[in-house]
């Protein structure tokens, strides 16, 4: 971190590369003389272009090549692009397909929230500086992280073929829908974790907490009658109620000159908290009994944990606790689908749609024509969504630590960073490009 | 008379195939006649991750290969797995996952997951650009990269 006193009387603070964090950004934060305080994270990773690669492909070719933005959260990509395209293909979708999808969302949450916890943000916690040097003190953590981790990624091996970037999700369902007996190495290994997960909610709470007090616009979705992974209507604190295919009613896209990412706004410019601690704060009557449970316990009120943003840890530990219970129910009630994928006849049209990645909301929207090509496609991740939430934090927490010294200050910050869990890679695929050509 | 049993064998294949040179991996992988590949639990892992390296039999020997960027373009480096932190830290190369290749090792190795029948095969790239293919100095040493990968995965 480099810190200056510039002429004008005004503080620079720069933290030139983010750690612990998927992609390449930085912050920059100027602190005036008055005391008021600008913080810009910027992303400076190279655009990615995806918008325009889906041009000109199928619906089930968009479905495989979204995967591709994240190595994370594929899953996500691959379920806001096929219930966009169900949508508007109106398909009607096998009760035991959506239970497979529901089982593959969790896999993936699984892994992405372990590696979360454990890995990137327990550090900041425990006083570390990477999960390696934690790992000499703190090896069950660590383990358990990782046995977590792998779990995950193994359920989603099996739904989808492979852990990173997965083949078998197909407008209608699946290309291929495992056996039941494909799930029996997943029953001993689920109730395991699904104990730990138990612990690990207890230790998050139990976490010395840095002061934080915010009043956040959330939004998730919600759906009366489960928690809120792929289908419900798009909710904020504060009054919103979308249909999941609405998003751009409410919200729009802007580009910041700081950044790779375009950042999303409300339309009246207020920033909004997406990812575990909105969907736990909007649907936490729809919580697995045992990650209910679990968040009682922690005697941590609803209101603190929406108030203060290092919370989070332990949103993300109760999540992870409930899509591992959701996991283990799935499992022990699985039966294969009749067909693995309904048929689906191409229509022109606009398709939509946004579900919750393991970080947030993740809206989709693509123009298809009558052929079902796809000419123009828009894809919303949750960190570029959180992006002006976090500026908006930094601002408010930076005055608390900027007395400490410069190392410390940094902590704190790429800390509370760092518990929006941002995913620069995701959110750099969007920079728009534009060609002029001399005639 | 007596037959030995043969070491269990896994390869880990990092990258992906349509980023230009970090697919060389797997090229490489494909140009390994298919008998010898079919004594080798193979896997496609994408990116490493510690986790990859837990919970396998002690006695089965793991080979990781991978594009490794500050390398020299179409070099060729063979190091014990629990070494390629260090690799990484003098190749001067960051990742930009959340943990890197080389971090993903040594989490491994203290949790006691990486031993020294563990290794590690790299090749130096130059060019990642989505859509593009192996630049010129990685094409001409992938039949190399794929000899050196069967050499050692069979401890010839």
């Amino acid at each position: 971190m480099h810190t200056g006193t510039p002429q004008d009387g005004d503080l620079h603070f720069e933290v030139g590369q983010l750690t612990r964090v998927e992609g390449e950004g930085s912050l920059d934060l100027r602190v005036a003389a008055d005391g008021t305080v600008a913080a810009q994270l910027r992303i400076f990773e190279a655009p990615r272009y995806f918008e325009r690669l889906v041009v000109g492909r199928t619906p089930d070719e968009v479905i495989d090549i979204v995967a591709r933005i994240c190595g994370i959260c594929p899953v996500a990509y691959q379920m806001s692009a096929v219930h966009a395209f169900e949508h508007l293909l109106e398909v009607e979708i096998d009760p035991a397909v959506r239970l497979l999808r529901r089982l593959l969302y969790c896999g993936e949450w699984i892994e992405s929230h372990a590696l979360h916890i454990f890995l990137l943000h327990a550090p900041d916690f425990l006083g570390y500086p990477s999960a390696l040097e934690m790992a000499h003190d703190h090896l069950e953590l660590v383990s358990r992280g990782l046995s977590m981790k792998k779990l995950g990624n193994r359920i989603v091996a099996i739904v989808g073929a492979r852990a990173i970037h997965p083949l078998s999700v197909r407008v209608g369902g699946f290309s291929r829908a495992p056996r039941a007996q494909e799930f029996d190495e997943l029953r001993s290994p689920l109730e395991t974790a699904i104990t730990e997960a138990e612990a690990t909610v207890k230790w998050a709470a139990s976490l010395d907490t840095p002061p934080s007090d915010r009043e956040p616009r959330l939004v998730s979705l919600r759906h009366p009658g489960e928690y809120p992974m792929s289908d419900g209507r798009i909710v904020s604190s504060d009054g919103i109620d979308l249909s999941p295919d609405d998003w751009g009613s409410a919200f729009h896209e802007v580009q910041v000159p700081w950044s790779h990412a375009l950042q999303a706004s409300a339309a009246d410019g207020v920033p909004y908290l997406l990812g575990p601690t909105a969907r736990v704060a909007l649907a936490a009557d729809q919580l697995h009994p045992r990650a209910a449970a679990a968040l009682k316990a922690t005697r941590i009120s609803p209101e603190a944990l929406r108030r203060n943003v290092f919370h989070s840890i332990v949103a993300r530990a109760v999540e992870l606790l409930h899509a591992l219970a959701e996991a283990a129910d799935i499992v022990a009630s699985y039966a294969p689908p009749a067909r693995p994928a309904a048929a689906w006849k191409p229509k022109a049209g606009v398709a939509a749609w946004a579900t919750e990645a393991p970080r947030g909301l993740l809206f989709h929207r693509y123009k298809l024509d009558a052929k079902g090509i796809v000419r123009g496609a828009q894809i919303v991740p949750p960190t570029s969504q959180n992006q002006a939430a976090i500026e908006h934090d930094l601002a408010l927490f930076a005055p608390a630590v900027l007395h400490l010294p410069h190392d410390e200050a940094t902590r704190r910050m790429e800390q509370l960073i760092r518990s929006y869990d941002p995913c620069i890679s995701c959110a750099t695929h969007f920079l728009q490009l534009k060609i002029e050509h001399d005639r | 008379m007596r037959t030995s049993i043969p070491t269990p064998v896994r390869v880990l294949a990092c990258g992906a195939i349509d980023r230009g040179d970090d697919g060389a991996a797997l090229r490489a992988l494909r140009l390994v006649p298919a008998a010898t590949r079919r004594r080798w639990h193979v896997e496609e892992v994408g990116q490493l991750s510690a986790e990859q390296l837990i919970g396998d039999p002690s006695d089965m020997r793991r080979v990781v290969i991978d594009c490794v960027a500050g390398l020299t373009p179409g070099a060729i480096t063979e190091l014990p797995l629990a070494e390629l932190p260090e690799l990484e830290a003098a190749s001067g190369a960051t990742s930009s996952h959340a943990l890197g290749p080389g971090q993903a090792v040594a989490l491994a190795a203290a949790l006691g997951a990486v031993g020294q029948r563990d290794w590690f095969i790299g090749i130096g790239g130059s060019s990642f650009g989505s859509g593009s293919g192996l630049t010129p100095a990685v094409e001409g040493a992938l039949d190399e990269f794929a000899r050196r990968l069967v050499a050692v995965a069979e401890e010839r």
